[in-house]
């Protein structure tokens, strides 16, 4: 048997693409009522993905976690009862399932939004009570050798020495 | 000695009480048997009130004669007032305490009433029986207890009772030897030497004095009334003494052998007890003729005066000390020596005393110490003269205990101890000295003492070193007549009552009389006096000082002491930085301060380890104060980030949540499908 030239590179790469494509486009058909449940329900992670201008895409990613918990319902009833594109249809044009879906994403959206606001004070307040434990410890210092304590060594030295020479 | 009173103020005019034997009388002057030094007063015996007494109240600057006291405790012959009692009384009259001797009062008045008087003349039968025979008894038994009366002279001759015919000595105890004594009637070492520093001297100087008194008593006043002093010296020098007192006056014969023989200047012709008694008893010796210094052919010429022998020469030395350097060293000086006076031997003995010193000039002083050197040279037996001062040795105690207000004369004697000039004066010495030991031993100790001046040295610590007996002279306690340490502390506890704004409990003169009359005390007690008086080792220098000496005087209580130490030490606990600590020694050393027990205070005191102990934690809590603080600064700082780093956690910590709950919530909408 004649032994065939193995292919290039770049073509097994072009190759699995279009394979995988294929694959792809062939599972979106079998499930596309759900893919355009999909596709109209994650607008606002889409959106928020494209807005997010940090690399980690944390707004993304928070958004979408919740967007994506809203449509899973919608996405599970269909799969359970009626998985077609009219079931689909009604779907999608059902105003509590839009609800359900762009509130889920707006909840991620706020837990975004407030997140930082939490951090940030429970930040402050951690430092706020270091503070004040430090503030203690000198206040102890200064109980138990007076307020002599809060110069500095040199500012005491010459004190001393300014009563030696009185 | 009787024991003391501790009570200064008695009630003014009530008799006082010595010993519980003896009244004194301070409302019962007696000025007729006063003493330039004393003053005398009624006293009474409490047993027999029949004891015509008289009680000598001493001047507390002046060192007490006790051991010449202690002498005459029991003496016998009747020649001389006898001592009954001695000790301190409180003295309203003056609010102090004062030495007091009692003694027997004389039966008759002061023979001559005073330096210039005239009284009547002694014939020759008068002075063997009423003068020589109950005199010289006395300076016979003087001699035999190794003691010298050094007070002979005819104002301190009492008549024996009213008929006047036998005469007895006056007191020997009330001044420093010969203190008093006018130089007409003391010898020629004697007349050089200033009053305060004749010393105990010899049998040989109450001879003289007892001549030169007999001269008076012959003649019935002073012999040479107006005779200047210095003028006097250099006739008894250049023609002796004889000639000098006696030559224009008339006297018997008889007379005039014994004043010969009483007034010779030359040691060995003088004559002692057994030649007196020998013309007392009728023999006749031929008249001596006396023994004069050699002349020289030419005279030696110093500040315009001329001087014919060495021992004139050497008062000149001593009196022109100023500018008697320049002669010493000059060739012309050692050209009389050997050519006009032919005094080989005191060439040896100036060369031996002054040696390289005449030659060379080294620095400020040396034409005083040079001069002193040459006087030595010149008349080994004359005083140690410095400076314008002249002492024996033996006087120089009573010398300080008289210099101690005169600024100029202390500091003179500081300059004599530090020259060390006793040891050359001692090796000058033709007629070896009994007691040269001891002095050179003391002489030794003098520069160290004046070379120092901290508390406890300088010109009061030799006053103390050289006066076995002289009280206290610190004007703190100088009222009670501070003997001994147990003194002191009550002394010192009255003071404190009312001690003003800045009490000094322990001045130059305590310290000096602790360190030399308190054995226990060693220099290392005195060193902290050196310091700052503000300083904390000063003040507990002065609590250690004063803790000693109460252990030492066996006092238990001194409360008002002890409170006004407690009160010094206030500024010490204050130097605590550590709060508790200073709260807490407040509180102990107001405790211990209400004890009257200085070693309560200084057992709180006794560490000194303590105050450097807290100084280093002090430094300690200082630098955590100021570490801590900068950490806080950085804790601000970080504040001030919390936003940036609150974002960009905060969004992290929401992708997780978000995350975490959705998964959770996801897992359950599956089970609820699927389950």
């Amino acid at each position: 048997m004649a032994d065939f030239p193995a292919m290039p590179r770049s073509a097994q790469s072009v190759a699995s693409k279009v394979i995988g494509g294929v694959i792809v486009v062939g599972v979106c058909v079998w499930v596309l009522p759900t893919v355009l449940v999909l596709v109209i329900g994650m607008v606002p992670t889409i959106v928020a993905f494209f807005t997010d201008r940090r690399r980690e895409k944390y707004a993304a990613f928070c958004v979408g976690a919740m967007n994506l918990l809203g449509v899973l319902p919608v996405a599970l009833g269909m799969w359970t009862r009626d998985h077609s594109m009219d079931s689909a249809m009604r779907n999608v044009t059902n105003v509590f399932n839009w609800f359900m879906m762009y509130g889920a994403a707006a909840i991620g959206w706020g837990l975004y939004s407030i997140t930082p606001a939490i951090v940030a004070f429970v930040l402050r307040v951690q430092i706020e009570r270091r503070i004040s434990k430090m503030q203690g410890y000198q206040q102890e210092l200064i109980d138990e050798w007076g307020e002599g304590v809060t110069e500095s060594a040199k500012n005491a030295e010459d004190k001393q020495a300014a009563a030696a020479e009185r | 000695m009787a024991e003391a009173d501790t009570n200064v103020s008695a009630a003014s005019g009530a008799a006082v009480t010595l010993d519980g034997r003896f009244d004194i009388f301070p409302s019962s002057p007696l000025p007729q048997y006063d003493s330039p030094s004393a003053k005398a007063y009624l006293a009474q015996s409490k047993r027999d009130a029949d004891d015509q007494l008289v009680a000598m109240l001493l001047d507390w600057k002046l060192p007490p004669q006790i051991d010449v006291m202690t002498t005459l405790r029991n003496f016998a012959p009747t020649g001389m007032t006898r001592v009954m009692e001695w000790g301190i009384v409180p003295w309203a009259p003056e609010n102090r305490r004062l030495m007091v001797v009692v003694m027997e009062r004389p039966g008759g008045d002061r023979v001559m009433a005073g330096p210039k008087a005239t009284f009547d003349v002694f014939d020759e039968q008068q002075i063997i029986k009423g003068v020589l025979m109950p005199l010289i008894p006395v300076i016979r038994d003087l001699q035999a207890r190794g003691q010298t009366h050094r007070n002979i002279r005819p104002t301190n001759l009492f008549f024996t009772d009213s008929q006047n015919h036998n005469v007895m000595l006056g007191d020997c105890f009330t001044s420093p030897p010969a203190f008093h004594q006018p130089a007409w009637v003391e010898p020629i070492e004697s007349h050089m030497c200033d009053p305060s520093a004749r010393g105990r001297g010899r049998l040989y100087d109450d001879i003289y004095s007892l001549g030169a008194t007999i001269l008076a008593l012959a003649i019935g006043r002073n012999p040479v009334p107006d005779a200047d002093q210095h003028q006097l010296l250099l006739n008894k020098i250049n023609y002796g003494s004889y000639a000098a007192l006696a030559a224009q006056h008339r006297v018997s014969m008889p007379i005039a052998e014994l004043l010969r023989g009483l007034l010779s200047d030359d040691l060995k012709e003088r004559w002692t007890i057994r030649e007196i008694e020998l013309w007392m008893g009728g023999r006749r010796l031929s008249p001596k003729q006396p023994k004069l210094p050699k002349r020289a052919t030419r005279p030696f010429e110093l500040a315009g005066r001329e001087y014919f022998n060495t021992r004139a020469l050497a008062v000149g030395f001593s009196l022109e000390w100023r500018s008697s350097a320049p002669a010493i060293r000059g060739p012309a000086f050692e050209m009389w020596l050997k050519r006009s006076l032919s005094e080989e031997s005191v060439v040896e003995r100036l060369t031996k005393l002054v040696g390289s010193a005449a030659t060379k000039e080294s620095g400020t002083g040396d034409g005083e110490r040079l001069a002193a050197r040459a006087s030595i040279a010149l008349d080994g037996p004359a005083p140690l003269r410095f400076k314008g001062l002249a002492l024996m040795l033996d006087g120089i105690g009573d010398m300080v205990a008289t210099s101690l207000d005169h600024p100029e004369r202390r500091q003179i004697l500081a300059e004599l101890f530090q020259a060390r000039l006793a040891p050359i004066w001692l090796a000058g010495q033709t007629e070896p000295k009994s007691d040269s030991a001891r002095w050179q031993q003391a002489f030794e100790r003098l520069p160290q003492f004046i070379s120092s001046g901290t508390a406890g040295y300088g010109i009061e610590r030799c006053l103390y070193e050289l006066n076995a007996h002289i009280p206290c002279q610190s004007p703190i306690v100088e009222r009670f007549y501070v003997t001994n340490m147990a003194e002191l502390i009550w002394a010192l506890n009255d003071y404190a009552r009312n001690p003003g704004p800045a009490p000094k409990l322990v001045d130059r003169h305590i310290a000096a009389f602790c360190a030399v009359r308190c054995k226990q005390m060693s220099d290392q007690w005195l060193r902290p006096l050196g310091d700052s008086e503000q300083s904390s080792t000063y003040k507990i220098g002065i609590l250690k000082i004063m803790a000693l000496v109460q252990q030492v005087s066996k006092l238990e209580q001194a409360p008002d002491l002890t409170k006004v130490l407690a009160e010094m030490l206030q500024p010490v606990v204050e130097s605590f930085n550590n709060l508790k600590q200073r709260k807490k020694m407040h509180a102990d050393v107001e405790a211990a301060g209400k004890t009257g027990k200085t070693s309560e205070l200084l057992a709180l005191f006794n560490d000194m380890q303590v105050l450097d102990r807290d100084e280093k934690a002090y430094h300690a809590a200082q630098a955590n104060y100021h570490r801590t603080a900068s950490q806080i600064s950085l804790l601000h700082i970080d504040a001030g980030n919390a936003d940036h780093h609150a974002k960009e956690m905060g969004e992290q910590v929401a992708a997780i949540a978000s995350g975490s709950i959705a998964t959770l919530i996801a897992s359950i909408v599956f089970l609820f499908y699927f389950i």
